[in-house]
């Protein structure tokens, strides 16, 4: 095979690479680590206001959105396996869908928040204000968490799209898709912060 | 990481794992809204995170591959967690012996 020959001269290294992306998923557990803390320490603090604000957060939104989520993480997970059974055209497929749970879950997103802030809901808006304490913080960490977690939604967008070119373009393939698992690995644990989001904002 | 390992091909892929484990996912996402819906006082929490945490075990064993890879990967992501948990954990020892603020 002529990719043989080629990647003799071609330094890879997939191990690295896969580390190297795992060592940044940790600086994101982080991250969303540290606003976790706030969260339970905030509820520590005010468990009845947590309780009743949590009520008024749309759960059929939520539910929707956890399901499309784990959807996206399966279709990911598919690609890369026809990736290996160098079923290309479907693996490009997949992964599009994959993309496109990404935009339906921003688009749900986008409703649940404009509905939010129609009924005067958002952060400093005069309504806002007039809250108590606890209800204050639970919303401001509703919107900054769930914010920084549509982030990264775009960004796992941007990402995959990539993947998705270097696959059209054959520079990823069927012996060569560690640049697609990595991608894969990020947008999996996009999934996994939201499997944690959902019930400690809509369920508790 | 012994060479033997470094393979890619040591895994067979498969559609048929994967789209299992999805339906356990969907299976415990109806679980915890269920059991949301149940009053069970102090363990109302307790269980919205329990189950969330065998979700996240099943897309990191499953989807991220933990299972499948070296155990070098399994032990970063238990030694990140565990400084994850201390993290989480230690300031309760001063909140939970403070007066309100």
């Amino acid at each position: 095979m002529s990719d043989t020959a080629a990647h003799a001269h071609v330094h890879r290294d997939d191990e690295g690479a896969k580390i190297g992306m795992w060592l940044f998923l940790f600086t994101e557990i982080l991250l969303f680590g540290g606003m976790f803390v706030l969260y339970g320490l905030y509820r520590w603090q005010f468990p009845e206001a947590f309780l009743q604000a949590s009520h008024k957060l749309d759960l059929t939104m939520g539910t929707i959105n956890t399901v499309v989520l784990l959807a996206s993480s399966l279709t990911v997970v598919l690609a890369i396996s026809a990736l290996q059974m160098k079923k290309t055209g479907l693996a490009k497929l997949l992964l599009a869908i994959t993309i496109l749970f990404a935009a339906v879950f921003l688009v749900n997103k986008y409703f649940e928040w404009s509905h939010k802030f129609d009924v005067g809901l958002y952060l400093g808006s005069e309504k806002m204000m007039g809250l108590d304490k606890g209800t204050q913080l639970f919303y401001g960490l509703y919107y900054m968490m769930t914010g920084l977690h549509a982030v990264h939604i775009v960004f796992g967008m941007i990402v995959l799209g990539w993947a998705l070119a270097l696959i059209h373009s054959g520079n990823i393939h069927s012996t060569y898709y560690s640049k697609l698992e990595n991608a894969g690995l990020y947008w999996h644990l996009v999934d996994v912060i939201w499997i944690f989001l959902f019930p400690f904002f809509y369920l508790i | 990481m012994n060479s033997s390992h470094e393979n890619e091909h040591h895994h067979k892929p498969s559609f048929v794992t994967p789209v299992v484990i999805w339906v356990i996912l969907l299976a415990l996402t109806a679980a915890t809204i269920l059991v949301a819906r149940v009053d069970l006082g102090m363990f109302h929490f307790a269980a919205a995170f329990i189950i969330a945490s065998i979700k996240a075990y099943l897309v990191m064993a499953y989807f991220m591959h933990l299972k499948y890879d070296s155990m070098m990967y399994t032990w970063m992501v238990i030694i990140a967690l565990g400084m994850l948990a201390i993290f989480v954990i230690l300031p309760y020892f001063d909140v939970a012996y403070r007066g309100s603020v």
